[in-house]
This record gives structure tokens, C-alpha cells and sequence, in this order.
């Protein structure tokens, strides 16, 4: 584990994302979290355009933590994007949102999302859960070579 | 001796002659009148001839005899046998005057030369002139022979005549055939019919119409045969008993023209008038059943021409029948659907169909026109061509009116669920979000406070202070978005003006606060709506162009009015801001939808205007260059709704 963790968060909602950095950052586990607030944005990110055209300014994230609903381009369709990318597909998407509905876990899931996750009221709870994911993702978890 | 010889001659010859009388007789009572008088004047002749010889000697009263003898002979010999009984009397007078003058027999007078030619010359003249009464004789027998053969033969006639009619009486199915005189008697009376009437031919011919049948009917008849006998041919209907007879009245004539009978000819047509009747009433009650149904009938020809539509066209599609006749087809059906017609007749004759289903439009009164659904079935000849088709067409318009409005039900019902959907979606995802944040901070706030962070502690207060307003807020919105599809105020003429003005009013603050050049154009057009609620959607559409301004530029605002290509008006809500790329134009009419995560609002404005607008009856849309162009929200209100829907279709 020579290269560094880094998570990609596209989280539209700021308070989320700060509570989610906040977490991984108590994670033992050195990582860096860079976090787009919109589909686009995140899309450029990951395909190398405009301002992320250069990839040493763009390097593949270990994991990505993803919102479904999001402005100007959904989650699903970033999901979409990832996976039908040969360079993409193999980066982990865990899904990690509000919604329970059955609709959005089989519709991620039919688009490859490797994981789903719904974000739990209390903070012991949230705390805990993010825990979790840093131990997994973060840890226990085999990177592909992307 | 010659003398005593004649004597026991005559005495035998009287024997003789009494037994030849005697066959005369026979034979004349037999009818053979020729051969009796042959046999007489042959034994008269043979008897005079030889008795004379015999010595008698000839005188006067002989001669006269002989005269008589050639009378009578002319009179009934034909004219052969005459002429050998002349010859025969001249020959036995010369042997007589010879025997006299060679003194051979007794003489009673000089005997002379002169005397055989007197006698000759009488004899002569007395046979012509005798020949002469018998020609005339004959021919007047003729005469009369004919006339009694002619007699004989009308007689026949007659019978064969009266035959005639009996056997024309006989042979006319439940007729009677009457003939009568002027006395009213029938002189023939036969036909089938007879005894079916109760009577006879021998109770009713011989006899008087008074004699025979009740007075009633006779009070009835009398006049007609009366004037058959006057000379008139007509025809009448009376009922007898329980039956209908044909009277059929005819005259009949002698050479002369004069009537000598009255004929009738009565035929019984209780059955046909039944029949007729049954025919009638069926007639009728289908005519009854094609009137009060509802389809409508149409028979074609071979060539689409129509030659039969029912009346009930008149009552179901309000057309005139009688204007059709004639027409071709597709003078009554759609112009549209007639292709559709056409290709269903031929593909059906192609495929020796007896029918085929059909539904299309037909026209109806008034330019309109109906949905039917015509059975039409195809009608072939004996040698399997298709000669004409009849179209049992059904109005359909309420089923296809039903049928769409149902269509058009379940998408609004899917739409509305659909929308539901999303809405319950967008609610539980965007209520949760908040309620995340605050657990979230408040768990950090024991940290903060334990940690002595003032600055985080402060921080991540105001957070959870935002994400409580920020939730307070959508549940306004919620609650005014649940509101939208209820009528605030009932709908009026208004105009746009003054919805404008009102929203501005309503708007003022925000519209001073960042210094905003608002323009609205004079003459806007009067609109049909809610007041509050498109006050509401203007108002909505002027925060939307204040929030989303240039930074860089000052805000403009252009509230106005133009017309698309059917004239109907499009208003619209102008700015000069950071415009909309076309890929998210659609969605930013979404609930909670943000184009800009950091942007002020809840993602609910646009929405609410769209259901406003929506609800009455119009559609909202933007259109704009994209980042930075600045945006133009258009929207449409169809005004004033028609009061009647035409049941026809376009």
C-alpha cells in the first residue's frame, strides 16, 4: 500500500460532505478526500476534461463515494458513465445516499454499483457507518489496478 | 186372249203393287226416301207401260199420267235417273202409237202423224218446263239445307262455346263464373268456387239473383250487374261470408252490339288479400325496425354507388337518405378513412370474405362527423363477382369519445402517479437530507464543546441552524405545492397588466435590494384564470430571473406578450442572468431540482409555476442561448375554454 488512498466524494449537499470528511478523516488510515459537488463536475473530473485534462492533476480515486441525487447530471448517470468506461469500470462505486427506495438499489445495482449504502439519521449511527466504510474500503479491500 | 191376258196381268199386278207399297213404305219409314219413290215409279212405269202394250190403248188421262208420272219423276229423281225415265216414257209412247196405227190395239181416236208430234211437243215441253220447277225446286232445297246446316253449326258453336266457358270456369283456381241475363237469371253458373260458396250450379242456374242469395249481398251486386248490362266492364271487391272475391264484370255482346248477358267472373283472394296483408305488416314492421334502429344501412352496386341507405340515417346521423342515392360511397364516408375502406372491401373480395369489420369516420349533419363501426358485408353474384356491398355502420362516436377520454384519464392518472412518485421520492430524500445534518452537528457540538473548538462549536451550530430553516422552508413549500391544483379564487377575465403589476408589487423588495430594471410592455392581453395564483407564477418567475442574475451585469427584467404562428399569445418573463444550457432546461421545472447546489432556494419555485400553469390548461417552458445568455421563461393560457364540445370529430 505505497500509493495513497484517495476518495473521490460527490456529494451535493455541503453539511454531508463535511460530515463525511470528518468521519474518514478519524479513520487510522491516511487518505485524502477530494469532493466535486455535481455530476459534471465529477464526470469531468474522471474523464480528464477541461480542467482536469491533465492526469497528474487527476489521478484515479481508490473509491467512490457517491450521491444519487444530484444537480445538472445525476448520480445514476455518473454511475452509468463509470461503468461502461473500459479505464473506469474497475474504480468501486459505493452508492451512498438518502434514498431507501427499492427503485434506486436495483437500479444502481443493475448498474454495477459495488456497494449501497443509505445514510442514517443520528450521528452515532452515521460516525459508525462511515467507520465501517473506511475499514473496508479503505482497508480490507484489495484495490484493482486502474 | 191378249185381252184376258191383260185382265189376269192387272188382277196380279194389284198383288204386286200392294207388296211393293207395302217396301215403299218400309223404306220411306226407314229414311230411304229416294229409294222408296225409285221403287214406285219403277213398278208405276213398268205396270202403265205394259198394260198399255198389252191392248189398254193410249188416251188423254194416260198422256196426263205420263206427264204427272215425269212431273213427279223431276221433282224427286236426280237427273240421271230422270232422263233414263224420259227416255223411257218417249219409248214406250212410240211402241204404243206404233201398236195403234198398225191397229195392233183397240183404236179410240183417228190416229195421225200430227198426233205423234203433238204429242211429242207436250211431252217435251211439259219435261223442260218440269225440269225447269225442279232446278228451282232443288235449288231452294239447298237453300234451306244450308241455312239448317248453318243453324246446326251455330248451334254447335253455341255448345262448344258454352263448353268453353265451363271448362275455362272449371280450370280458373276458387273462381266462379257467372252468366245472367236481364232479368238477373243465371243462365250458367260454374267454377271451383261453387260449392265453396255454399251453392250449386243446378240451385242457382235457371234461378234470379232474388231467388238464390241473401238480400243483404243481392242489395249489394244488383247495382254492378245492372251495369254490366248497361254495357259496362269493371271490377269490384265484395266479401262473402268470411271470403273476399274479385269481381271481375264483363258484358257480353251479340253481332249487333247489343248486351244480351251480364258475365261475372268472381275469384276468390281471401288468401292473397291475406297474403297481401301479412306482406304488408311485415313490410311495415321491418320498416318499423330499420327506422327505430340505430345503425345505419347503406347498400352499394358493384362500383361503390349507393342504391339503398336507411332512414334511420336521417334520425342517427341527421343526413337526408334520399340526397345519397346515387353517390358514390365516399360521399358519405370520411375522406380520410375512405382508403382505409377501399383496402379492407378489395382485400376481403380478394380473399372471397363474405364481411369484413370496419371503423371509420361517416359524416353527419353539420360539416361533423361520426366514428362508426360498419359491418360491411360483400354481396357476389352466380358467378362469384362481387355486385355491391351493404354496410351496416354503428355510431361509435360516444365509445371513441369514451375510449379517448379514458386514454387520456389513464396518462393523467400514470402521470399523476408518476409525479407522485417522484414527488415522495424527492421528499423522503430531501427531508431526510436536513435531518442528517442536524444529528450529524449535534453529535460534533459535544466534541466541539469538549475540545473547547469555539470556532467549530459556532460553525457547526449555524449549520444545523441552516439545514432546521432549510427544512421549515421545504415543508412551506410542500404545503404551498399541495395547495396549487385548488382554485384560490374562481377564474376571471383579467388583464395580464394587472396580474403583473401585482406580482411586482409583491416582488418589490427583492427587485430593490439588487437594483433590477423591470419592463413590462402596455398593451397586454386580457386573460381567463385564478388571479392569485398566476400573480403567483409572475412573481415566481421575476425571483427566479433576481436569483439567478449576473453578478457582472445589471439585472434586466422584459415582461411581455408575443404570438406563435397561430396567434394565440405566449407571455414571458425576460432577464439578462446566468442563462440555462439546453441539456437542463427541462429539468429545472423538477420538485427540489437545483441546477446550482449552493444556490438560494429550495428547488420548488419553478415547479409550483408549472403546475399553475399546467392546472389551467397551459404550458410553461425556457428558452435561452445557454450560460451566461440570460434566460426567457415563456408560458401560454389557453383563455376562455368553449362552453360546448362538438360531438363531431375534426
Amino acid at each position: 500500500m505505497t500509493d495513497a488512498f484517495l476518495v473521490m466524494l460527490i456529494e451535493d449537499n455541503d453539511d454531508h460532505a463535511e460530515l463525511i470528511q470528518r468521519t474518514l478523516a478519524q479513520h487510522s488510515v491516511s487518505n485524502r478526500v477530494l469532493h466535486v459537488s455535481d455530476g459534471e463536475a465529477a464526470l469531468d473530473y474522471l474523464f480528464r476534461r477541461g480542467h482536469w485534462a491533465d492526469p497528474s492533476h487527476s489521478p484515479r480515486p481508490s473509491v467512490v463515494l457517491l450521491d444519487l441525487r444530484l444537480p445538472r447530471i445525476d448520480g445514476l448517470e455518473v454511475l452509468k458513465s463509470i461503468k461502461q468506461s473500459a479505464d473506469l469500470r474497475r474504480i468501486p462505486v459505493v452508492v451512498l445516499t438518502t434514498s431507501e427506495t427499492e427503485r434506486d438499489v436495483t437500479r444502481a445495482y443493475d448498474n454495477h454499483a459495488n456497494s449501497y449504502l443509505v445514510k442514517p439519521i443520528g450521528f452515532e449511527a452515521f460516525a459508525s457507518l462511515m467507520n465501517d466504510v473506511g475499514t473496508y474500503w479503505l482497508s480490507c479491500n484489495t484495490r484493482p489496478v486502474v | 186372249m191378249y185381252f184376258a191376258l191383260g185382265r189376269m196381268l192387272a188382277s196380279g199386278a194389284m198383288a204386286v203393287g200392294a207388296v211393293v207399297v207395302g217396301i215403299a213404305l218400309l223404306l220411306l219409314y226407314a229414311g230411304r226416301l229416294y229409294l222408296s219413290v225409285n221403287l214406285l215409279l219403277a213398278t208405276f212405269v213398268v205396270f202403265t207401260g205394259v198394260m198399255q202394250i198389252l191392248g189398254m190403248g193410249i188416251h188423254d188421262t194416260i198422256t196426263s199420267l205420263y206427264t204427272t208420272v215425269l212431273v213427279i219423276g223431276s221433282l224427286l229423281l236426280k237427273r240421271r235417273a230422270f232422263i233414263v225415265l224420259v227416255v223411257f216414257t218417249l219409248l214406250v209412247v212410240a211402241i204404243v202409237v206404233a201398236a195403234e196405227i198398225r191397229g195392233f190395239t183397240r183404236s179410240t181416236f183417228v190416229s195421225s202423224w200430227s198426233l205423234w208430234l203433238d204429242v211429242a211437243i207436250i211431252l217435251g215441253i211439259t219435261a223442260m218446263a218440269a225440269r225447269l220447277l225442279a232446278d228451282s225446286l232443288h235449288q231452294s232445297l239447298a237453300h234451306a239445307r244450308a241455312n239448317e246446316q248453318a243453324l246446326a253449326r251455330q248451334a254447335e258453336e253455341l255448345r262448344i262455346s258454352e263448353a268453353r266457358y265451363r271448362i275455362l270456369a272449371a280450370n280458373i283456381p276458387d273462381s266462379v263464373f257467372l252468366v245472367y241475363d236481364h232479368d238477373l237469371r243465371f243462365v250458367l253458373v260454374d267454377g271451383p268456387e261453387v260449392e265453396a260458396t255454399g251453392y250449386s250450379r243446378a240451385a242457382l242456374e235457371g234461378r234470379t239473383v232474388y231467388e238464390t242469395l241473401p238480400p243483404p249481398f243481392v242489395a249489394r251486386v244488383e247495382p254492378n250487374m245492372r251495369a254490366v248490362l248497361a254495357g259496362q266492364t269493371f271490377t269490384d271487391e265484395i266479401p262473402f261470408n268470411d271470403q273476399i272475391h274479385a269481381y271481375y264484370y264483363i258484358p257480353l255482346l251479340d253481332s249487333t252490339g247489343r248486351v244480351i248477358y251480364g258475365m261475372i267472373l268472381a275469384r276468390n283472394v281471401t288468401e292473397q288479400r291475406r297474403t297481401e296483408a301479412a306482406l304488408l305488416a311485415g313490410q311495415m314492421h321491418l320498416r318499423m325496425l330499420t327506422d327505430s334502429m340505430v345503425d345505419t344501412i347503406i347498400q352499394t352496386d358493384a362500383d361503390l354507388q349507393v342504391v339503398y341507405i336507411s332512414p334511420s340515417a336521417q334520425r342517427v346521423l341527421g343526413l337526408d337518405p334520399a340526397a345519397y342515392i346515387g353517390e358514390h360511397v365516399g360521399a358519405l364516408v370520411h375522406g380520410d378513412d375512405m382508403p382505409v375502406v377501399t383496402s379492407a372491401i378489395t382485400e376481403a373480395i380478394a380473399a372471397g370474405d363474405a364481411s369484413v369489420r370496419v371503423e371509420h369516420r361517416i359524416r353527419a349533419a353539420a360539416n361533423a362527423s361520426a366514428w362508426v363501426e360498419s359491418e360491411i358485408r360483400l354481396l357476389y353474384d352466380d358467378a362469384s363477382r362481387f355486385c355491391g356491398a351493404i354496410l351496416g355502420s354503428r355510431d361509435v362516436t360516444a365509445r371513441k369519445q369514451i375510449e379517448a377520454e379514458r386514454e387520456r384519464l389513464i396518462a393523467e392518472l400514470a402521470a399523476k402517479n408518476a409525479e407522485l412518485e417522484r414527488f415522495t421520492y424527492t421528499v423522503s430524500h430531501d427531508l431526510k437530507s436536513p435531518l442528517i445534518t442536524i444529528q450529524g452537528f449535534l453529535g460534533y457540538l459535544e466534541r466541539d464543546a469538549r475540545a473547547g473548538d469555539i470556532n467549530r462549536l459556532h460553525s457547526d451550530v449555524n449549520r444545523i441552524s441552516l439545514a432546521v430553516r432549510k427544512m421549515e422552508r421545504l415543508l412551506n413549500e410542500l404545503l404551498e405545492l399541495s395547495r396549487v391544483g385548488r382554485i384560490v379564487s374562481p377564474p376571471q377575465q383579467i388583464p395580464f397588466n394587472t396580474v403583473v403589476r401585482e406580482a411586482l408589487e409583491l416582488a418589490a423588495g427583492r427587485i430593490a435590494e439588487c437594483g433590477a430594471h423591470v419592463s413590462v410592455a402596455p398593451e397586454l392581453p386580457v386573460i381567463y384564470g385564478d388571479r392569485t395564483r398566476l400573480v403567483e407564477v409572475v412573481q415566481n418567475l421575476i425571483d427566479n430571473a433576481i436569483k439567478f442574475r449576473n453578478p457582472d451585469s445589471m439585472p434586466r427584467i422584459e415582461i411581455g406578450v408575443r404570438c406563435d404562428a397561430s396567434g394565440s399569445p405566449q407571455f414571458f418573463v425576460r432577464d439578462n442572468g446566468i442563462g440555462i444550457e439546453p441539456e437542463y432546461q427541462e429539468q429545472i421545472f423538477g420538485l427540489f431540482n437545483k441546477l446550482d447546489p449552493h444556490s438560494d432556494g429550495t428547488g420548488v419555485g419553478l415547479a409550483i409555476a408549472q403546475r399553475i400553469i399546467e392546472t389551467h390548461g397551459g404550458c410553461i417552458w425556457v428558452e435561452s442561448g445557454g450560460r451566461g445568455a440570460g434566460a426567457t421563461f415563456y408560458f401560454t393560457l389557453p383563455g376562455k375554454p368553449d362552453t360546448v364540445r362538438e360531438r363531431g370529430m375534426p
